[in-house]
């Protein structure tokens, strides 16, 4: 470290100044709601329900009531007489086979998503506490959608918005049903591969390794989000710019 | 410090408040540093100050409570520098207009600081201050470890030029 950057260090790392008063107020109340929508806030009084709506609520729950033994009925009927036929399970999961739209052979580079995949499915629990170092994980079996909790985990809240909005998938699902519109997907890597690259001090090739990967996997890729052994946030921004580039050549919304 | 943060994650209004009266002109002076403009600070430390409360789950205890909260604090100003139309303006090729300075000290060192390009400051807030490496901040900013080193040394050269006992020195 230079003299210069001593100088600075020494004064303005404990350099402190004051916010605006009323900016504890917009942070108390955002941190309220985002309790309230947890359901982890402090409990609060319930408001007390005015009479017309408790009677509202009483022939709601009748008509619910109704509709589900309809429903329960009908469900009973169609499955002791229709049998569904091959063609209507169209959307079976994913089984690790390749398909004939499947480009993910056809890469001319080793693809570390590639190698993840091929591994069998472990489940790891993410545990992102000190923000330096993304704790990885190997690629998990196919989830159903919506957005799967374990990923919400691992997402900005405004990503979470767009994941649902946008119905983020996991690369296997993608892979096996050859999505015909942008998507987007998450990949994280298997801690292996982190540390070969990180032995290698080739930080930047990862990120250019995923997207090559990234197209092999489908020509509608539109964003991944994730990364090994990078810091999540600048790994985020990494991948994404990488993939975005590839999503403006090729998905069809772009053509 | 710490022993706020068990009555923090149980929700205690109490303890919130204390905390962010303790810490948030030490992170306001974060914000500072990276954004120029009063607004933009308060929003970045608003932001920073609502994950640091919603996520005391996620503090394991490793290295100091404090670090911990700065670290998020930077991270949500680079995340606000990203939101804008060139974030880091890595291509600045102009000159820095010296601001007038009527103090010294800390004060007049974040002067300067505030007065460089966006991507000199931001690469010299990281290395300098903060004490990340080139290829932490390269890979933060998803830049080259080259640029990194190239914005630093042009930030450095810079604040020389400002700074007499040090221009003295290069000349």
């Amino acid at each position: 470290m230079s003299n210069l950057d001593h100088k600075f260090k020494e004064a303005l790392e404990r350099y402190t100044e004051l916010p605006s008063p009323e900016l504890w107020d917009k942070i108390s109340a955002a941190v309220d709601e985002h309790n309230n929508q947890n359901g982890s806030g402090e409990l609060t009084e319930e408001p007390v329900a005015a009479p017309k709506k408790k009677a509202l609520v009483v022939v709601w729950r009748k008509q619910f009531l109704a509709i589900a033994s309809a429903a329960a009925t009908i469900a009973l009927f169609w499955t002791l007489v229709w049998e569904p036929t091959p063609e209507y399970n169209h959307r079976a999961p994913f089984n690790g086979a390749p398909t004939e739209t499947d480009l993910s052979s056809t890469g001319t580079i080793w693809s570390p998503i590639e190698e993840t995949l091929k591994k069998p499915a472990t489940a790891t629990k993410p545990s992102d506490t000190t923000l330096d170092l993304i704790e990885v994980a190997a690629l998990t079996t196919p989830v159903k959608r919506p957005l799967a909790l374990r990923w919400e985990e691992r997402l900005e809240e405004h990503e979470i918005e767009l994941a649902l909005e946008d119905d983020l998938m996991e690369l296997e699902i993608v892979r096996s049903e050859f999505i015909q519109s942008p998507v987007k997907v998450i990949v994280e890597f298997d801690p292996k591969e982190a540390n070969y690259y990180a032995s290698k001090e080739e930080t930047g090739k990862i990120s250019k390794i995923v997207g090559e990967g990234a197209k092999n996997f489908g020509q509608n890729m539109a964003k991944i989000i994730g990364i090994g052994y990078l810091n999540w946030e600048s790994a985020k921004v990494s991948v994404n710019h990488t993939l975005a580039s590839i999503s403006t050549r090729k998905t069809p919304k772009n053509k | 410090m710490e022993h706020l943060l068990e009555p923090c994650r149980a929700g205690d209004k109490k303890a919130q408040h204390e905390l962010y009266q303790r810490m948030s002109p030490v992170l306001m002076g974060i914000c500072r540093r990276y954004l120029t403009r009063i607004e933009e600070a308060e929003e970045a430390l608003s932001n920073a100050f609502i994950k640091i409360l919603t996520r005391l789950d996620r503090y394991s205890g490793e290295g100091s409570f404090e670090g911990w909260m700065k670290r998020i604090t930077v991270r949500e100003c680079l995340t606000y520098l990203r939101r804008g139309k060139n974030p880091f303006d890595l291509d600045w090729e102009g000159e820095v207009v010296a601001p007038a300075l009527h103090s010294d000290g800390a004060a007049h060192l974040l002067q300067l600081i505030q007065a460089l390009p966006v991507g000199y400051r931001t690469v010299f807030n990281l290395y300098a201050i903060e004490g990340y490496q080139h290829d932490e901040i390269a890979t933060m900013l998803e830049i080259s470890v080259g640029t990194s080193k190239s914005q630093l040394s042009k930030a450095r050269k810079m604040l020389k030029n400002q700074l007499p006992e040090f221009s003295a020195q290069d000349a």
